[in-house]
């Protein structure tokens, strides 16, 4: 079982690396596309399936098809010719591994180890989707309303900043 | 617009109005802080620079206009305006549910909707390539901050098991926390309201995004965004300093950052020759004293009178005044084409001597002139730090308020004794409402100057 | 479900995806790919939520907060790609490069 985990975490990572190390931005959108689909095995393992199947919805599916479309749409040619230049790369690599470092001391000597997994409620009476719904539009009402307006703010956004000629 | 500016001006007056309902404590009320006069007081700096950023955007819209839709399209004159009058708005909102977030769900998401909305307010102007860049520049840097703050969170989730701020509170203060997991999670936040704040390494953009965007959005961006996250740190800040195990560690990084910020904000200034660049670097500096009110939190070991949250109100009060104040001049100036550099308001008090004034008013209270506004926001500043013995603080704070000085009043000085560059001595024409709000701003700042407890009744 | 799987694993993993994010971010130039490991940065936030969260168990079933949190990061971001994008267009039109260092006209 523990394989299955190992073999989706390797998907999600390297799927990662791909997007940072892609030649073009198609090759990068197909491998953000497999971490995304990684990510989401990785959630239905940890019985998140509503974040789950979402992942695979709304990331793989809309914001990587949207991508595709834009790169398509600006027929991006390869900009990407000449060599990355090696200064950046190392600087932002540095950075990287000084994270990495970081994350590890963290999780060495942090109280997180050894926690196994704890026994799940063999079935919940409750599906984990019905729960989610609850929570969201019970106690959860207030930030629901600010995504409304967020979402409100950003299609206007886009109308205003991509139309040809304003009417 | 001006339906906009009476809608806000009618919704400041009910702020007051509100009072604490009843059962504050009802689940219904889960998110929202029981209005305490700290949420108040930081809704009401939302609404006024809405208003503010408002009246100048009237002013504006000739520029805006030219750069959206250049009239040889047939474009409709008002075209585009709407949304540019109406998205402030929103942003509003989103600065109003910020100031009374206290769960984490709710910080994260109103956050969004502020910077969201700014990144397109910022690249409005598509015609003019320094707006759009503006717009990248802050999309990129939105973007990277909204990553640390999810992360963050989710650390500080795990490591407290819930996202109420007030049970956090309490599961930090507990000696067994685990504080390793706890500091990351803390450096992880501060790294991305660093990026609001424009706090020390992380303030690359705004000289940037603050040049290319029109100026009534560099106003509300400088006041508005940086109040909100001046809340939001205030908020998240808290539980690390009060508790016991963590206190000391967050507070050494918490004064690292003050310095950097102080530094690095108010040299950067002096050699700048675009004002509203100067006006970018000039936040950095103001965002470098509010991290040093926060900074000097004396941890639960030593008492002091003033606490740190009402001078933290009371410099954001202040701040507010007098960078909207001179933004209000910069954008008439602007509004007039005649550029936003150095050289372009030489000579200003013999071409319009009431412009010149006002802005004189505004640029002594930036600096710290006695009398003013913005001198007690600093010697408060300094007061706290001195109770807390932050040493190195008040030295960077000394030499960031000396460069204060010298880049002001060099502005100062180029208005009243050169003789004026351009040589049309045309007076530059001030609308009545820009001229009200810049009398009311220019009084407002006197006024505080001299009897301080004005804003400090307001939210004490 | 398998007993063996701990919390600390998932969080390395959910480690890992974020620095590479962040070194994506500082490394590339193309406009587009930044924007992706933007994206990417935010998924690693969303891994450590839901492992959180399956590791904090509520009367049995995992809790649910993080996922509400989750829901909320998912549509923020997809309004974040949607207006990035707009602008991405906006600038493509107007100056023919996604090249971040094309993008810097503005110094004093």
């Amino acid at each position: 079982m523990t394989f299955l985990f190992y073999f989706f975490s390797a998907l999600v990572l390297f799927g990662g690396l791909g997007v940072v190390f892609a030649k073009n931005p198609v090759s990068a959108a197909f491998s953000m596309v497999i971490s995304f689909l990684g990510m989401a095995a990785l959630f239905i393992q940890l019985d998140a399936f509503l974040i789950g199947v979402l992942q695979v919805l709304v990331y793989a599916g809309a914001i990587m098809v949207l991508f595709l479309f834009i790169i398509m749409l600006l027929d991006v040619e390869e900009v990407e010719k000449r060599k990355l230049s090696l200064p950046t790369v190392i600087r932002a690599g540095g950075v990287g591994a000084a994270l990495v470092v970081l994350i590890s001391t963290v999780l060495m000597r942090g109280g997180t180890a050894g926690q196994a997994l704890p026994k799940l409620v063999a079935s919940p009476e409750k599906s984990d989707v019905l729960r989610i719904g609850e929570l969201l539009f019970g106690t959860y009402w207030l930030p629901i309303q600010i995504i409304a307006v967020l979402l409100l703010t950003a299609t206007v956004g886009v109308v205003v900043l991509s139309k040809r000629e304003l009417k | 617009a001006r339906l906009g500016i009476l809608g806000l001006g009618v919704v400041f007056l009910l702020l007051f109005a509100v009072q604490s309902p009843s059962n504050a404590a009802s689940p219904v009320w889960k998110f929202y802080a029981a209005p305490d006069n700290l949420s108040l007081f930081f809704k009401g700096v939302a609404l006024l620079t809405t208003i503010l950023s408002l009246v100048m955007a009237i002013d504006f819209a000739p520029i805006v206009l030219s750069k959206i839709a250049p009239p040889d399209q047939g474009a409709h004159p008002q075209a585009g305006l709407g949304e540019f009058y109406s998205l402030p708005v929103f942003v509003c909102a989103g600065l109003m549910w910020m100031a009374s977030a206290n769960n984490l769900v709710s910080i994260f998401v109103s956050i969004e909707v502020v910077s969201i909305t700014f990144i397109i307010l910022a690249g409005y102007m598509r015609r003019n390539v320094g707006s759009l860049e503006a717009g990248v520049k802050y999309l990129i840097l939105g973007a990277l901050s909204a990553g640390f703050l999810v992360y963050g969170f989710a650390w500080l989730y795990g490591i407290t098991g819930s996202m109420e701020l007030g049970p956090i509170t309490e599961a930090l203060a507990k000696p067994g926390v685990n504080s390793t997991a706890a500091m990351f999670a803390f450096s992880l936040i501060l790294v991305s309201l660093a990026f609001k704040l424009g706090a020390a390494p992380f303030h690359i953009w705004v000289p940037d995004v603050y040049q290319g965007a029109p100026t009534p959005i560099t106003a509300f961006l400088s006041v508005g965004s940086k109040a909100g996250a001046a809340i939001v740190t205030l908020r998240l800040v808290y539980p690390y300093l009060t508790s016991p195990v963590l206190g000391t560690k967050a507070l050494a990084i918490l004064v690292v950052i003050a310095i950097l910020t102080l530094l690095l904000g108010n040299l950067g200034a002096l050699a700048q020759k675009n004002l509203k660049r100067l006006m970018g670097y000039s936040s950095v500096g103001h965002s470098g004293f509010l991290i040093m009110a926060l900074a000097s939190t004396s941890y639960p070991g030593a008492v002091n009178a003033l606490s740190p949250v009402a001078v933290f109100a009371y410099y954001i009060g202040a701040y507010l005044l007098m960078t909207l104040l001179v933004f209000l001049v910069l954008n008439v100036l602007n509004a007039a084409d005649t550029g936003e550099t150095l050289d372009s308001i030489r000579g200003l008090a013999k071409r319009s001597p009431f412009l010149a004034g006002i802005l004189l008013i505004a640029l002594a209270s930036l600096a710290g002139v006695p009398l003013t506004t913005g001198f007690i926001g600093k010697f408060l500043a300094f007061k706290i730090a001195l109770d807390a013995g932050q040493w190195m603080l008040i030295a960077a704070a000394l030499i960031g308020a000396a460069a204060g000085f010298y880049f002001y009043l060099k502005i100062a000085a180029s208005m009243y004794l050169d003789a004026p560059s351009s040589s049309d001595g045309a007076a530059i024409p001030v609308n009545l409402l820009t001229k009200v709000s810049m009398v009311i701003l220019a009084i407002l700042i006197l006024l505080t100057g001299i009897v301080p407890n004005v804003i400090v009744k307001l939210f004490s | 479900m398998d007993p063996s799987l701990t919390l600390n694993p998932l969080l390395l993993v959910s480690g890992l995806l974020f620095a590479i994010g962040l070194t994506g971010v500082l490394a590339r130039r193309n406009l587009l790919i930044i924007f992706m490991c933007l994206e990417l940065m935010l998924a690693a936030g969303n891994l450590t939520l839901v492992a959180f969260s399956r590791f904090h168990l509520v009367d049995g079933a995992p809790a649910y907060d993080a996922h509400v949190f989750v829901f909320f990061v998912i549509t923020v971001a997809a309004a974040e790609v949607a207006v990035g994008l707009a602008i991405i267009i906006a600038l493509f039109r107007s100056k023919k490069t996604t090249d971040v260092t094309e993008v810097t006209t503005m110094k004093y």
